[in-house]
Formats: C-alpha cells, structure tokens, sequence
C-alpha cells in the first residue's frame, strides 16, 4: 500500500464508464443537423505539381456547397501544408470538397480535374545522397535547422531550412556508404579515438531501423464550425489540449482566442496527434465559405498517406569494449529521414544520439548524423522517435560485443549502465535520476535470466532458442508550464488541465497527485478535460512527460490553494494560517481541532475577493502564466477560490530521464522462418508510480508495440514510382492479439522516487516499446548467430539467412 | 455514384436506446430527425404494416424506401442508399456511435456488432441484409442504466487504453461468452483475435473477458 491516500493506489478513472457504454464522443461521433461532409482530391503521384484544378463541374453538381484548393489556403515553410500545389508524395491532397453527404463528396473529387505535372522523385534514403539523385524538395535534399528538443515532439521542433548535400565521393556499394561526405550534425565526448585504442574488443555493425506508419486505431477526423462572428470550433482527435488549441488557431491563422478546440477522447495517437495536423485545417477552412460545420471523416488509407509515422533510422555502430566490459567508445553514422514533410529527420538522429548516451554512458563518442528529405509521407513523431529506433539499431552490437569479449551480455548492460546523476546529451548534463541497472536486475529477475541464458542456442524440433537484452530511454519532464485548481462553493476541487485524453489515464493521475496534495476526498475531486476553454497551458501529451509536467505545475496549484485555504480558514477561525492542516476535504486546526470545509472556505474567498478568486492575479504569476491559462480561470474568478501554479527553472537540476530494460527470450523456427516471442520482461525507472494499472497498461501496451517493430511493421515504397505497397492493416502490420508473446509478459515498475518529480514520478510511456524492441532483435540474433541489418525480421528474411548457410546449426 | 438531395433522416428517439424518445433525445435529436420525432405517433399504423420477419417489404417500404432495422431489440426505420453498410447507417442516421469506424474494410474489428448473436464487421454489412434480423450494438447492453458485467470488466481491468477498439472488443466478448460461459484464456485469445487494439492493451481485454466470465 502506498503512503498516500491517492498517489500509488488504483482507482476507477473518470472515463471509465462513457469508454465500455458507447457514449466516450471521438472526432467522428459527433452530430449535427445541418452537416458537410469534406473529402480531399489527391495526388497520385510521388511528387508532381497542380499547373491547374478545374472545379467547374464539382462545383455545378447538386450538393456540393464548398471547394477549396491550394490557392485558397496560407502556404507551409518545410511542414505539412493544408493543400498543396506542388504534393510532395502520393496521397497528398490538393483540393477538398464540402458536400451534403459523404457519396456527393466521393463524387465531387471525382469530377475535378488536375492537369498534373509529374516530377521526379526519390523514396530511398541513402538513394537521395548519390551524386545525380533527385531531391524530394524543391530546396533541397537535407535539412540543416536545429534539431527540435525532446520536448518539442508534439510540434514537429526542427527548424525549417534545407540544402542540397550529395556524398560525392562515397561508395555506395555496402549497408552504409564508405567514405561519406559532410554531416550536417555531429556530437563529441571526449576524444573518441583514444577510447578505440583503450577497447580490447572492437565490433561493427549497421543496422537500418524501418519507417512504420503510426495507425492508431481511430483515423483522424475533425468536425470544425467556423461562425459568422468568425468564432471557430474545431471538435478534433488529438492527445493533447493546449497546444494543439494554439497550433490549429495558427494553421488556420487565427489567435487562439477566436478558436474553441475540444476533444474529449482521442482513439490513440502514440505521437501522430500530438498538436494540430493539417487535416484539422481542412474542414476548417471549407467552413469558412458556408458558415456551417464540416466533417472530414478521416479513413484509414489517409492515415498512411499523411497520418505521420516512425522515420528511417540507419545507423553504423562501433563500440569499443574494456577487459571490463566497459565501454571506452562508440562511434556512430547515421542517415535519418523523415519524409518529404518534416525537417525532423535531425530531431529524430538527436533524439536516439541523446537516448544511446543516456543507456550506455560511453567513455569517448563521436556521433555524426546527416538528415534527408524523400518524397514520403511525414514521419515525426512516433513513440520513442529516434530513442526507439536507436535502442532497436544498438541491440545486436552490443551483444555481439560482448560475446567477442568472452562476457555476458547483461554484465555489458549492467557495467555501463548510468549512475543516478550521470551525464546525458550533447552537453553532458546530469539527470535528475537512473535507475536502468536496477531495471535490468529485475528483469532478470522475473524472467530467469540464467535458465533463459542456459537454453540459449538449443534446439527443439526445427525451432532454435535465443535471450537478448535492451534499454531504451525518454527525456520525461519539462517545466515553465501552468496549473490551475478551483475550489467550488459546494466543495468541489476541480483540476483545470490543458492535456489532452489519449487513453494513458494521466490527466486522472494529475487530479491525483493534486487530491493528495489538498487533502480533499476523491469523491469530490473533478478533472475537467477536453476543452481549450478550460485548460491550463500546459506541454502536449506526448514525450512521455504528462505525469511530470503536468503533475508538477497543478501541484504546485494545488499547494497555492493549500496556502490559501490555510489563510482563509485563520481569517474565519483566528489564529495564523501556518497552524492549519488540509484533510478529509477539511481545513483543521492543528491543535484545536477546529474546522471549515472547503466549500465554507469556498465562500469565504468568494467573500473576501481579490487574489483569493483571481479578481486580482498574483503578482508572480501577471508575467509568467501563459494568458490563455487566465482566461480559462474565467467563469470562475470571483465564484470560487482559484488557485494557480507555474513551474519554473528553480524546480529543476538535470533531464528527467525515464528507462526500461527488457529481456526477452524468443524461438526461431528455421523451417517456417517464424520468430515467437517467448517470455519478456520489461522493468521501468519511472520514479514514482502515480497509478499502477494505467502503469502496466503503459508497459505492456509499449511492449507490445516494440515487438510489433522489430517483427512485422513497416512502410515500403515502390521505389520506380514512389508508391507506397503496404497500405493497409494486414500488410503493415500491427500485432493482433495472438502476435506478441506466448507466455508470460513480466512488467515492473523500480519505483524509485526522482528528486524533482511531483510525489517522485517520472513519465512511462515511451522507453518500454524500444526496450521489447532490442530485446527481441538481440534475441534473434542471439538463437541464430547472426545479425539482420534490415527490420522487421520477417520469416522470409529468416529463411534468406538459413538458406545462405548464415545461421549457427 | 448516386445520391439523393434529401437529408438523413433518423428515427425518432435519436441516440438511446432504452425506449422511447424522451424530452433530452428530441432536443439532442441533432440528425433532423426532431421534426419526425415530434410527429412520430403518425406512423404508428404504419409501423404495423411494415415489413415482415422474413424482410418481405411493408406498405412503409414499399412507399417511403425505409427499411425496419431490430436494433438493441427496437424497431427502427431508416432510410439507405442500396450500397450502405450497417456501420454508416448506425453511426449516422440511428446516432449509434459506440460502433467505430477503424479501417471501413474488415481489418480491425473496430465496427463489431452481433447479428442474431453473431459478431459481424458491419464496416463490410449491407444494411439491407440486417432486415428481419436482431442487431445488437454496445448501447444494447446496458439495462436501465445497470452496465453489462462485460462493461464492467472492462472499466476495473482498464480494458480499454484510448477505447476505441473497446466497443468491438466488448461485442466479440459478448459473442463468446454467449456460447462458452467459461473460456480458456486461449479461447478468449482466439475470440478476440478479429478485434486490433493498437494500443496493445490485450492482456487488459483478456484480463476483462475472464473477470466477467467469471461473474457471469
Ligand atoms: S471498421 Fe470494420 S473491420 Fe475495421
Ligand atoms: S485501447 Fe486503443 S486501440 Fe485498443
């Protein structure tokens, strides 16, 4: 049991029951009486240009009310635009349609003619950096902005700005080119040569981490409504509130106080809808000739042409290793490449470069990385983007390592596994908190680590038996954000957050930590969620950092209204307010026992005014709250007490940095070709666990996900015409219900409290899917002896393997 | 493709399920279905000449083009397009929503509804094929406001992570635990094995289904 009444323990979460009735209202679910529906003409090429869209005939038809092309909407620096003139991969849209059903609007985008002009196009990364190749953008082929932070995941943070980079001299014949030409990033600890005549033991290896299309399991669809007062409502699907409310308002030019965004429930996003995407801006803007609301009903196919997904990540690894097992350097070069859309190809090579020295703390490195645009969809973000994609590429090379230095593979991970403050980053500057070998300990504790390892190699039948072992990490917390806390007269605390509602049961664990911090009854606790009306701002749901960020800046306004109730309560009963305690949703007299309930002092801030019920905003917060946090205050400012809080740098020392360490044991059946997961463990460092179930669902849901990685999903473009092949589910291909591990799948938290955290609590979501995916790479690799440089392994790269007589027998 | 001028139009009584229409469902009736909701009593008489069992078309078919649908054992009548699936027709003119569009192509399970106890994609139903069968939906499972021990399975296991795939999940339970009262976790595995949760939340929904086969 936990020492809180709230934080650590289980709970019926707030959504529970609209979730298993039918009532939870998705994007698509709402209804109105005098609808359109949209849909998108699109391009059928890879990369082409509009010279001309005839809309006479959609126009005439009956039905159609509105039709919009390119021309009709703001242009895009490097992002996604709304239309485009010049689409830069298949199934990107350049006009849409508004229709009284969804039939005429089929039919309409079939009546519009596009005189298209077909330009060339390049889908293979590497391919874009031979001399001669095409460049999938009209600026260029790389792109040479800043990286975007970890934090900026939600938004796409690279800066847009791009060149045209060949390898001229290199040698393209091998897995990675040889004598490559200029990277456009490059990372330094230490002198990296000097650790490589340190190592006793040298290995190599490059492995190329696919692209997979997100494909959460509701398409995107918005409804939006724009007013004859130009008031804009967009009912959308997205994970997060507040930043997805200013980022939608910026697409379709707007400040954020004309827009009112809503999404109560949002069927998965996994990264894809961390903020606004562009197909929030096409009803949008349809609504904005006919004044009435639009629907895009987004369908499945869309999703893999502009629903985001994982960028290619292809990595050479050298690592170096000690008598020790330590490592004394690595070195790595890698190619990422986000699609046409997106300049975060470099977000995705810093994020996985910050991950690896998060994991592996190497003595010296050198990191170079040169991102690429091609002409496919936008690939950015997606759970763990880059982290994942490094932890799946680093796996087999640090196994094989230690197998060439005579060690075992897990006494490599525990050797260089990070100390509690230990560097990270570019920069080399401390965590807040690590605790990875302690995760890898108890998965080898959960899994039986040495039985596994015994059975390693053996066969049974036609199947072959192999362990493997990975880690992976995720910056997990940010600071400088809002929090808002309301204390009705009839009692009732209310947490006024600006997350979003993406399934992870974090904006309950919020409200949570905020119950705790009050001393109020659950019972009379409210979240509000799902509108930008009343959210305070706050980062996106994504990166893993909700429990954290949002946690810490609504605790810090849950200890704001604890010092407030305090003062009231002395105001009403004497006394200072220092002698008073919260409990029981009670303001208590330490030593007289004497009492007011939150709904009296309620009424005794409405009473007393001023800061009490933000008549008067704090001089503290005039400057540092975000004004949309104030104004989501509004219908309770002078109604209720009304408590605000904002974290700051001073809450901070280190990146919060959250882990997991799997093992996993899998059988290769060398007939079939056929890899079955076995058995997995997957430990956390997560800090504090604020709610163990929705723990677990995050772990295993992650797991599940990274063994889809590493076996089955992908995204594959014809490279002659740049059509994308696998465009549906079952040849993508998420992993049903009888896809990801036979046995038992171990999941565990270590629970250590981080310094910094809200109540301890660091983040989860993401770290979990890059550990399974590793784990089971290493395990492949560990039953069979060889290693795969091209993911998922399939059973037909398997049987390529046995047949070339690659495979230990 | 073809298409008429004239609006959906619902029946009265809008999105629930549980008997006739009340005041709430009329002002909630945002599907233009308020004006034959108000009027609703006219078609009494016509409602008992409608279509048989065996879907031979009543006088209201023969002159209104609506089809009586057995939804969560009302009946409904609706207009529809020769070409329209079970899942648009209850999603957008009987404002059941707790049946998802996923893929609109039988690969995800997402639109799962039984057809006389059966689970069915109905992305990929006519509803012309549901005449004179029993449909049932996830609104159909809860009795004056009691929740199905299925439901509530799922709401103490966490069986549903973003829930969108948590209605369909919870028809193909139903489907099951209708015919084998006491599954395997293998036989729930395999039952729900049409069903995609891309939130890889599968060891709740298992989890789920053994807690309400259990209870039930
Ligand atoms: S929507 Fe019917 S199976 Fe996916
Ligand atoms: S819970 Fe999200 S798809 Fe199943």
């Amino acid at each position: 049991m936990s020492e809180h009444n709230y934080v650590g323990n289980d709970f019926e979460v707030p959504d529970g029951r609209a979730k298993v009735t039918g009532e939870a209202k998705y994007a698509d679910d709402y209804q109105f009486d005098n609808l359109l529906h949209a849909k998108t003409v699109k391009s059928p090429y890879a990369h082409a240009r509009a010279r001309s869209i005839d809309t006479s005939a959609a126009e005439a038809m009956s039905g159609v009310e509105a039709v919009i092309t390119h021309e009709d909407v703001p242009d895009a620096a490097i992002g996604e635009p709304v239309l485009a003139e010049e689409p830069l991969t298949f199934g990107y849209p350049v006009a849409a349609v508004a229709a009284t059903d969804e039939y005429t609007a089929a039919a309409a985008v079939e009546a519009i003619e596009v005189d298209w002009e077909v330009l060339d196009h390049v889908v293979d990364p590497i391919e874009t950096l031979k001399p001669g190749s095409p460049n999938a953008r009209p600026e260029g082929n790389v792109p040479t902005g800043e990286a975007g932070g970890e934090g900026a995941e939600g938004q796409g943070g690279a800066e847009a700005a791009a060149d045209t980079i060949k390898w001229e001299n290199a040698d393209f014949s091998g897995d990675f080119p040889e004598d490559p030409g200029d990277f456009t990033m490059e990372w330094n600890w230490g002198d990296v040569s000097e650790g490589f005549e340190n190592a006793e033991t040298i290995y190599e290896d490059t492995v190329k981490a696919q692209p997979q299309p997100t494909n959460p399991m509701e398409p995107r669809s918005t409804v939006a409504e724009w007013g004859t007062d130009g008031h804009v409502t967009i009912w959308g699907s997205s994970q997060s509130i507040s930043l997805t409310h200013t980022g939608v308002a910026g697409m379709i030019e707007k400040p954020p106080t004309e827009v009112t965004f809503i999404c109560n429930f949002a069927g998965g996003g996994f990264g894809s809808k961390g903020t606004a995407y562009p197909q929030m801006a096409v009803p949008a803007f349809l609504s904005r000739e006919v004044n009435r609301p639009v629907k895009i009903r987004g369908t499945r196919r869309e999703e893999f042409h502009w629903g985001n997904g994982r960028a290619t990540y292809i990595a050479r690894t050298r690592v170096g290793l000690d008598g020790d097992g330590n490592i004394t350097a690595m070195e790595i070069d890698a190619v990422g490449d986000a699609g046409a859309y997106s300049a975060d190809a470099l977000s995705t090579l810093s994020s996985g470069f910050n991950s690896l020295t998060q994991c592996w703390q190497p003595e010296t490195l050198r990191f170079r990385g040169i991102g690429v645009f091609t002409n496919t969809p936008k690939r950015w973000p997606q759970r763990g983007p880059g982290q994942n994609q490094a932890a799946l590429a680093i796996a087999q090379v640090i196994d094989e390592a230690a197998k060439q230095a005579g060690l075992d593979p897990l006494d490599v991970c525990l050797q260089n596994s990070p100390e509690n403050r230990g560097p990270a980053g570019a920069e080399r500057l401390p965590m807040t908190s690590a605790y990875l070998g302690e995760a890898y300990e108890l998965a080898a504790e959960a899994i039986d680590y040495e039985e596994k390892r015994a059975r390693s190699g053996t066969r049974e039948g036609s199947k072959v038996y192999g362990v493997g072992i990975a880690s992976a990490s995720h910056q997990s917390g940010y600071i400088g954000f809002d929090g808002l806390v309301v204390v009705h007269t009839d009692g009732t605390v209310e947490v006024r957050q600006g997350a979003g509602n993406l399934g992870t049961e974090s904006f309950a664990a919020v409200a949570r930590m905020v119950a705790d911090t009050m001393g109020a009854d659950w019972d009379d606790v409210e979240v509000s969620w799902g509108s930008s009306d009343k959210s305070s701002f706050t980062l996106g749901q994504f990166s893993s950092n909700t429990t954290f960020t949002e946690g810490l800046a609504n605790v810090k306004a849950a200890e704001t209204a604890v010092q407030y109730l305090k003062e009231l309560a002395a105001q009403e009963l004497g006394g200072t307010a220092d002698a008073y305690n919260v409990e029981n949703h009670e303001v208590v007299h330490g030593q007289s026992g004497e009492s007011i309930s939150f709904a009296e002092a309620a009424q005794a801030a409405v009473d007393a005014g001023g800061k009490y019920t933000a008549e008067e905003i704090p001089e503290q917060y005039q400057e540092s709250l975000v004004p949309l946090t104030i104004a989501a205050a509004s219908d309770a400012v002078g109604q209720g007490l009304v408590a605000f809080g904002k974290s700051t740098g001073e809450d901070l020392d280190g990146f919060v940095t959250s882990f997991a360490g799997a093992i996993a044991e899998v059988s290769v059946d060398l007939e079939t070709g056929k890899v079955v997961v076995e058995e997995m463990a997957n430990y956390n460092d997560s800090g504090t666990v604020i709610h163990p179930e929705s723990f677990k669902a995050q772990v295993e849901g992650g797991a599940i996900q990274g063994i889809g990685y590493t076996l089955f999903e992908q995204y594959r473009h014809d490279q002659d015409t740049g059509i994308p092949v696998n465009t549906d589910l079952y040849k993508s291909k998420p992993p049903s219900i009888h896809d990801y591990v036979s046995g038992d799948l171990h999941v565990g938290a270590v629970g250590e409290p981080d310094p910094f955290g809200p109540f301890g609590a660091k983040g989860v979501g993401e770290p979990p899917y890059g550990a399974a995916s590793g784990a089971v790479a290493a395990a492949i690799k560990d039953a069979l002896g060889t290693s795969f440089s091209e993911f998922p392994v399939t059973p037909d790269k398997v049987l390529e393997k046995v047949r070339a007589g690659e495979v230990d027998s | 493709m073809s298409t008429t001028d004239v609006p959906d139009e619902s029946e009265p009584g809008g999105s629930d399920d549980s008997g006739g229409p009340s005041r709430r469902d009329i002002i909630k009736g945002t599907i233009g279905g308020t004006l034959v909701a108000a009027n609703a009593y006219l078609f009494n008489n016509i409602r008992q000449t409608s279509a048989q069992g065996d879907g031979t078309p009543g006088v209201r078919e023969r002159f209104s083009n609506q089809l009586k649908l057995t939804v969560n054992g009302r009946e409904r009548f609706v207009r529809v397009e020769d070409q329209e699936r079970l899942a648009e027709t209850l999603r957008s003119k009987l404002g059941l929503t707790g049946t998802k569009f996923g893929c609109d192509r039988a690969m995800c399970g997402a639109c799962t509804v039984q057809i006389e106890g059966d689970p069915i994609y109905s992305c990929t139903y006519f509803t012309k094929d549901a005449v004179g069968k029993e449909v049932t939906t996830v609104e159909g499972l809860s009795e004056g406001g009691q929740l199905h021990p299925i439901q509530e399975s799922f709401i103490e296991e966490l069986g549903g992570q973003c829930a969108f795939c948590t209605p369909g999940m919870i028809m193909s339970a139903k489907s099951l635990l209708e015919e084998n009262g006491d599954p395997t976790r293998e036989e729930v595995k395999d039952a729900l094995e049409g069903n995609l949760c891309r939130c890889g939340n599968y060891e709740n929904e298992i989890e789920s289904v053994l807690t309400a086969a259990e209870r039930m």
